[in-house]
Order: structure tokens, then sequence, then C-alpha cells
């Protein structure tokens, strides 16, 4: 069983985050062979929750307080969340559900297991904001 | 090894705060629950824990029951609590779709005495997000039940579950092209249903979201099902549509309270009207807020200012734009002269008024004419309007709630310190100067007092002047935490002692709050506890709620 609490998660997610640019360019994308239909599929799920739940503090420009905490932590570059095609998938999850600092966790009656799978796939994909 | 209660225990004990048992007692210094025993609601054995788990994962499905503590239960955590997390930490969580399922739900409820603590949207965040206020409670969260059962774009009305959030509202509205305007209070991913059950508000005509409530129905502990108002009438034709039925009013008896779990909520919605023009005008001092407050007064009352006309101090302005650190890296409240330089910069002022005028042109320009003869009767009081503020987003989302447009904005004030949480002092007091000066001089004097900045703004609803002090702390910072834990223990006596009551307030403070509504011997609170008793004798819904909690 592991064992973890929120304070002494948060120095492990802020030292993920720190050293998100030296992850290798691929190691966002998923894992093993999808069929093209079901990943075309699983992005438009990604993008649909990206905009109910995401962009609305991660969306690009002012106003939009993750967007703004990210500026100022990490940079112009990698304020919004969709440049971050370089997150890994399993620290996006991790962010999700446990929160960060000014970001509370998401439920799973809000954003289901399956669908945060969706989720990340959509923000590593690297699309432009 | 360092078991994760062990490790709690650690951190808790370093930060001074005190651990809670699984039985919600706190617990003296060095006592133990055992090695990673199972959080359980008191009265609960870990058998008839895992029996209770067993039916109700047989009633909504294996997948909507979560007991995993490190996984799924967290993410029920209030993370901007001054307490620590597991002050407030479930330890199971239901999720029903129906109607049929949360009266199973009870009924198991009922059979091993599990408190069940309700939620909707849960985003109930400054007030304790989705998290039950005694540790050990199951969460009965309603976030799937997410149907929007009619908008009726005729009579201006939209009836909903409690999974229905401003965002959903609003998307649905938008898709089929309704000319229904929403009023979402400032989360945007807040609930209609919860936030309306919460007493919240929002900065539309339509803010005050109770009295724009139109019928509910309402699943009593026993399981019995209740549609209140015109509702009640087997072929309702107005349920949604006029308030009060025939008989005793019952909607509000089921906010803010633990007497039923509403699955259902009427909320009129506002027709978008032919004109809308927002404005902000901007005062240069403190001193300012007494004159403004007289001004918004009166043309609040008579309706000259129809939407909750709100006076922002200067942080509050000025958060979404930039950070304390900018303007000064010292210890304790930033200084006046620090203060004065970033108004000047952000071309805004000590107190930032916006209102809107709603309504055909003619209408709108002749009532500018008394608003703005009003308020130039203020010296420096700097006008502005539409195109006037490009780029700032404080404008931008100020325009947006007061036409209905939900968004996130205003958590970026949490940026002021890196991200950090708050929680809110909202005590209420008449619509004066006098009493303005006086809410803020005392709420900025005790916050400087305890080292943190006021960030706070002003909301005339109508005959009442709500002060929101958003208490924005580092929650890493132990010290921090405490500090902003007692100051506001500290508000609640200071305003009491004016005749100031809250409107709502943290978990962590319900108790206290309701103890300041004491008057005849606390007649009030005995009278909610009288109905807790004869409505859920099991003691199972939400205990602890406003301060009602079940025999003991
Ligand atoms: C930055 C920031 C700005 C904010 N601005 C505003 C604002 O402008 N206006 C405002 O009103 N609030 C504001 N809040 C406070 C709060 O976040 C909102 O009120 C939010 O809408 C409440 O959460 P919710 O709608 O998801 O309700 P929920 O969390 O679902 O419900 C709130 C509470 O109501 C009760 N409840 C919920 N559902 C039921 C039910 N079905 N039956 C019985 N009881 C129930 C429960 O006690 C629950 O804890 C703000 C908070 C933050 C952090
Ligand atoms: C209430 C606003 C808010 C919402 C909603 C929100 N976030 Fe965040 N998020 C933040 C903030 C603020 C940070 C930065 C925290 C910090 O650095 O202090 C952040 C950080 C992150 C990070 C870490 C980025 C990094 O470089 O370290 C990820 C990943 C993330 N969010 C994903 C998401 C996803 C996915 C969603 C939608 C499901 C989401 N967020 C919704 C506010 C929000």
């Amino acid at each position: 069983m592991k064992h973890y609490c929120h304070t002494c998660l948060l120095p492990l997610l802020l030292l993920l985050a720190g050293c998100g640019d030296k992850q290798p360019a691929d190691a966002g994308k998923p894992a093993g062979v999808v069929e093209q239909a079901s990943v075309v599929m699983a992005e438009e799920e990604g993008k649909e929750l990206f905009e109910l739940y995401c962009i609305a503090c991660h969306g690009a420009g002012p106003g939009h307080p993750g967007t703004m905490r990210l500026q100022e932590r990490l940079g112009e570059e990698k304020a919004a969340l969709l440049n971050r095609d370089e997150l890994p998938p399993a620290y996006i999850k991790t962010v999700v559900r446990e929160g960060f600092k000014l970001m509370p966790p998401f439920r799973p009656t809000e954003i289901t297991d399956s669908q945060l799978d969706a989720l990340t796939a959509y923000i590593t994909a690297g699309k432009e904001s | 090894m360092v078991t994760r209660r062990k490790f709690l225990k650690s951190s808790f004990a370093a930060a001074g705060v005190p651990l809670v048992s699984q039985a919600g007692q706190v617990l003296p210094d060095g006592s133990s629950t055992g090695p990673d025993e199972k959080l359980l609601p008191e009265t609960l054995s870990l058998a008839d824990f895992n029996q209770a788990i067993a039916e109700l994962r047989h009633v909504v499905g294996k997948k909507w029951v979560f007991t995993d503590e490190e996984r799924e239960l967290r993410t029920y955590r209030d993370v901007y609590a001054t307490v620590p997390d597991e002050a407030h930490m479930p330890s199971a969580a239901v999720a029903p779709k129906t109607v049929e399922e949360i009266q199973a739900i009870l009924k198991i409820a009922r059979s091993y005495k599990i408190p069940l603590w309700t939620i909707s949207t849960g985003k109930n965040f400054a007030y304790g997000g989705p998290a039950p206020l005694k540790p050990g409670n199951f969460v009965l969260d309603l976030n799937r039940m997410k149907r929007i059962i009619e908008v009726n774009e005729e009579h201006g009305y939209a009836v909903v579950e409690p999974g229905v959030s401003y965002f959903d509202l609003y998307n649905y509205l938008q898709e089929r092209g309704s000319k229904l305007w929403i009023d979402p209070a400032a989360p945007g991913w807040g609930g209609v249903l919860g936030n309306m059950s919460e007493h919240g508000a929002g900065y539309t005509p339509y803010g005050d979201h109770l009295l724009m409530n139109c019928g509910m129905q309402v699943v009593l502990a026993d399981g019995t099902v209740v549609d209140t108002g015109m509702g009640s009438l087997s072929n309702a034709a107005t349920a949604s549509m006029y308030k009060y039925g025939c008989g005793p009013w019952v909607e509000g008896m089921f906010t803010q309270s633990n007497f039923g779990v509403i699955t259902k909520a009427g909320i009129w919605l506002m027709p978008e009207p032919p004109g809308y023009r927002p404005y902000l005008v901007t005062f240069p001092r403190e001193e300012d807020l007494y004159q403004i407050t007289e001004i918004v007064g009166p043309l609040r009352l008579n309706m000259l200012i129809p939407n909750a006309a709100t006076t922002v101090g200067l942080i509050w302005e000025a958060a979404p734009r930039v950070t304390r650190k900018q303007y000064y890296s010292g210890k304790g409240p930033m200084p006046m002269s620090n203060r004065r330089k970033m108004a000047d910069d952000l071309d805004i002022g000590m107190w930032n008024f916006y209102g809107a005028l709603y309504g055909p042109e003619p209408i709108m320009d002749n009532n500018w004419k008394v608003l703005e003869e009003a308020f130039r009767s203020i010296p420096g009081a700097k006008f502005f309007f539409e195109g006037d503020r490009p780029g700032d987003p404080a404008w931008r989302y100020r325009v947006k709630l007061m036409r209905g447009v939900p968004n996130m904005t205003e958590f970026s004030l949490m940026n002021w310190v890196g991200s950090g949480a708050h929680i809110d002092f909202s005590p209420r007091s008449p619509v004066t100067g006098e009493d303005s000066m006086r809410q803020f001089t005392l709420i900025r004097d005790r916050a400087h007092e305890y080292g943190f900045d006021y960030i706070g703004e002003f909301l005339v609803g109508w005959r009442e002047l709500l002060n929101i002090f958003q208490l924005v702390f580092d929650r890493l910072n132990e010290d921090e935490r405490r500090r902003a834990h007692e100051c506001f223990g500290v508000m609640v006596n200071d305003f009491a002692e004016q005749g100031y009551g809250e409107y709502r307030t943290h978990l962590d403070f319900m108790d206290e709050v309701a103890g300041t509504y004491n008057w005849n011997d606390g007649a009030l609170w005995k009278l909610h506890h009288r109905l807790k008793h004869a409505l859920d004798p099991d003691g199972i819904l939400s205990p602890g709620k406003s301060g009602i909690w079940p025999a003991a």
C-alpha cells in the first residue's frame, strides 16, 4: 500500500513540473498502437472535457488563473496548457486528481478515469490553443 | 514503516492543529488511532462499513461507490481549508443518478446509521468545497444528476437537477439559441442548485438566487419525495411560475440545512434585455467608501441600479492582472504607498464600483444621467465603459458576470500570494456609509493585525450590504494557515458584537457562527434542532451543517 499526503506530494509535483521540459518529446504520447478511429473519438471527447473543465482556468491569454500562475512560474511559453505537449500523461492525471495549490482536484463523478485518459491524450497531442 | 496516518499525525502536530480521531473527537497529543486504521463514521464498525458498501454498490453500481482513500476520496478534500485535509476527510462517497437510487441509499444509511454529507456540483470552495464537516462521513455526491429537465423560453425559467453547473446550463441555452440569461456566481463551475441552496449570489438583476428559486423537489430522510409549492398539485401548471403555493412556504427550510436532499429546483431566468451597458467608476481614496455606499443605497433600493452593485477593493481589482510580489516583497500587509503605486499603474481606484444598465436605449440613457451626476459628486471619480479598458481581465470578467456569462477569472485572486487558498468571511449590514466604513475598517484592521492584506468587496443585494472578505493565505505555510484560522474566528466575534451576522460560513466555523444567532436563548437554533430531530430522527443527513446536529 502506498502512503502519501497532499503536503508531501506537492514538492514532488513541483519537481515534476520543473523538469517537464527535460522529458523526451514523446513522453506524453499514449503508449501502444491504438486504432485511428478511437484516437479521434478520444480526442474529441478530450477536447470537450478540456473546454468544460479546464479552459476557463487554462485558456491562453489574460483572465485565466491557471495560465497566469504558470506564466509567473514557468514563463510565457509554458503558460497555456495546450502548448504543453511535453507534460507526461501520468503527471497530468496526478494533478487532476490531487489538485495543485489553487487548482482543486476533480472528483471521479466529474471526470471518470476513462475520461481522464481522453483528456490527457488531448492535452498531450500538442494542439495549439 | 511510516503509515499515512502516522505521517499525517506528525505533520499536524508540527502545524499545531489538533488531530481528529475516527470518532470525530480531538485527540490529545501522542494518542493513537491505531496503525493504519480505516477512517469510519462514529458508531459504524468495520464489518458494518463493508456490508453497507456492498449494499450501496448494489444500488448504484460498483463504479459509483468510492472507498479508496489514496486516490478517489482525496478528490473530496477541501483544499482551501485552514485545517489539514484529514479534519474533513470522508470514509466513502456514493454517487446516485436517480431519485429512486437516493431513496435506496437513504434506506441503507438509516439502517446502519451512516451520516451522509450531501453535495451537488460540490464546488463550495471558500466555504468547504465538497468535503463533509466531520471526518468519516460518507459523501452523497449528486453530480451525476445532470438533467436539465425543462427550459421554458416563454415564461423564463429552467428546472434542473443537482449536477447542472453554470457552464452546463449556459452551454445548453447557447446551443439552442435561447434568449434567456443565467445568473452565475463568480465560479462558473458552481451549480445552479447547490449555489442557490447556499443562498449564493450572482451579478445580474437576478443575482439573489434563492429569491429566483421557484419550486423544489426534496427527498426526506425517510425516503418520502416532496414537490413543494404549486408543484404539489397533481397536475401542476405553475410549479415554476408561482413561488408560494398555498400553506406554509417550506423551500427555505431545505437550504443551508440538513433536513432533506434537494433533487430538483426551478430557477427563474432573465430574458435578454434589449440593451446592456456595463460601467466602472473608480474612486481614489479608502474613505470614499462612505459616500459610495450612501449614493448606491437609494439607487439600488429604487432599482435605478438593478443588479448586485459591487464596490470592489483595490487588491481584488488588481489581482487578475498582477501579483503581490510585483509591488511588495516585505512581510505583512502591503503598505499604502505601494498600494497607491499599484492603483496608479493599473489605472484603478482604492474602490471600484461595477454596475450595469439594462433595457431599451432611452431608458439606459436617462438612468445614466442620474447615476453619473450622483457619482460625480465624489472628487476624483473616473468613469469607464465598454472599449475603455482593453486587455484588462478584471473589467472583462465583471462584464461577463453582469450579463450572465460564466467564467473562472476570480480564482486569480489566489495568485496574489502565488497560488494560495482562501476562505470567505461574509457579514451583512445595513446599507449606510457609516456601516460600510465600520465593516471595512474592522476587517481591514484585523486582517492587517494578523499579517494579511485586505481583499474585499461590498455588494448591495437590495436592502443590505454584503461584505465579502477573501482571506487569502498560503496553505503550505503552516504559520499563515494558523493565523488565517485565528483571524477568522476573531472576526466572527467582532461582527456579532456589532449586530452583523454572517450569511453563510465555512465548515470550520459553522457552530461558531450559529452560536452568534443567539437571541432569546438561541430560540431559532432550538427550532432548527426540533425540526431536525422530527424529520431526520436517525441523524443521517449532513450532521453539523449550519450548526445543526442530530440528537446526541
Ligand atoms: C474565487 C471564488 C469566488 C466565489 N464567488 C462566489 C460568488 O460570486 N457567489 C457565491 O454565491 N459564491 C461564491 N463563491 C463560493 C462558492 O464557491 C460558490 O457559492 C459555489 O457555487 C458553491 O458550490 P456549488 O455551487 O458547487 O454547490 P455545492 O458544493 O454542490 O453545494 C453547496 C452546499 O449546499 C448544500 N447542498 C448542496 N446540494 C444539496 C442538495 N441537493 N440538498 C441539500 N443540500 C445541498 C451542501 O451543504 C453543500 O455543501 C466563491 C468561491 C471562490 C473560491
Ligand atoms: C480553478 C482554476 C483551475 C482549473 C479549473 C484547472 N486548473 Fe490546472 N492549474 C491551475 C493552476 C493555478 C495551476 C498552477 C498551480 C501552481 O503552479 O501554483 C494549475 C496547474 C495545472 C497543471 C500543472 C502544470 C505544470 O506545468 O506543472 C496541470 C497538468 C493542470 N493544471 C491540468 C488541469 C486540467 C487537465 C484541468 C481540467 C480538468 C485543470 N487543470 C483545471 C488552475 C486550474
